[in-house]
């Protein structure tokens, strides 16, 4: 059988009955029947997503398969292949999810640090981003604007990577475009906010 | 089936103390062995061992279990199940071991195995 095909339903419960029997070869025959198909079917679903996110979770939802096939109640009426793509779904939302948190504190915890001491011409312990009104300016993001601030002050200039972590559904330009015209937003009201603190 | 998505599928196995892998990468561990030392010592190559850890690791609740598991897993994949056995008997297991009693004498088919194993 193709690697990148979904076994039959009757191959894939006989690996599942292996798996509850405690078979010692049937983990190895689960990972070879249903990974690269669950990551097919992921990389597909989500596509522009990062590949690597996509692996992670279809290994996560099959390592849960795995070590628990008990869960798997076949008299439930669902396919092990449907089973295993809804647990896949979920993996990679919560992965996702995941992502776009660590992001955003990555980012939090970078800016504490930020100021380059030389250029800090008002106080060498004083971030630049204290200003009163670039201060103000950061506060009043709205969500997306501040998904995008800090991936840019963690240093992420990667399109995909921001298209991902603010969860895009646009694909190729128009994915593009969205988060080009998101960081330019984003960098204006930031300049406009420099601009008056220098007035 | 691309290798490396099935080798990151077996790196993530080798944390699992339920995976083969785990024990494998234990006795590597301990016996400073890379893995083609490793696939070497097994009798393999390094593409089959990373199969060989995406197994199940022997349980060890009863001695038959044990040997059943060892076998299976040697045949499956061409090993030296005397070394296999050595192996995953000489690092702890993901389940409590069988009673003191019962396993204090080693499968006559593990004894049979140590027999034939070469010398380290």
């Amino acid at each position: 059988m193709n690697a990148n095909e979904w076994p039959t339903d009757a191959t894939a419960l006989a690996v599942v009955r292996n798996l509850v029997a405690g078979l010692a070869t049937a983990p190895n025959q689960a990972a070879l029947l249903f990974l690269r198909p669950l990551t097919d079917y992921l990389r597909c679903e989500n596509r522009g997503a990062p590949p690597d996110l996509c692996d992670d979770a279809a290994t996560c939802a099959l390592m849960e398969l795995i070590l628990s096939p008990a869960r798997y109640d076949h008299a439930r009426g669902l396919s092990v292949e449907r089973y295993l793509k809804m647990a896949a779904r979920r993996d990679f939302q919560n992965l996702l999810e995941q992502v776009r948190r660590r992001a955003a504190r990555a980012v939090s915890l970078d800016s504490v640090d930020f100021v380059p001491p030389a250029r800090n011409e008002k106080c060498d312990t004083e971030s630049p981003w204290a200003d009163p009104r670039l201060a103000a300016e950061i506060a009043a993001f709205d969500h997306d604007d501040r998904i995008v601030f800090d991936l840019m002050c963690a240093g992420v200039s990667d399109t995909e990577a921001c298209a991902v972590a603010l969860g895009l559904t646009e694909t190729g330009a128009a994915r593009v475009a969205v988060v080009k015209r998101r960081k330019d937003k984003v960098k204006a009201r930031l300049k406009r906010a420099v601009e008056m603190s220098h007035v | 089936m691309s290798d490396s998505l099935f080798a990151k599928f077996a790196d993530r196995a080798s944390g699992e103390a339920f995976f083969l892998g785990h024990l494998l990468a234990a006795f590597a561990a301990r016996e400073n062995f890379d893995v083609t030392a490793l696939a070497a010592r097994l009798g393999c190559t390094a593409e089959v061992l990373v199969q060989v850890r995406t197994c199940r690791a022997p349980r060890t609740d009863t001695a038959a279990n044990f040997r059943a598991d060892v076998t299976a897993v040697a045949r499956a994949f061409g090993l030296n199940a005397a070394v296999l056995a050595e192996m995953a008997k000489s690092v702890p297991g993901p389940v409590p071991r069988a009673p003191a009693a019962p396993d204090l004498e080693p499968a006559p088919a593990v004894l049979a195995a140590r027999d034939r194993a070469e010398p380290q």
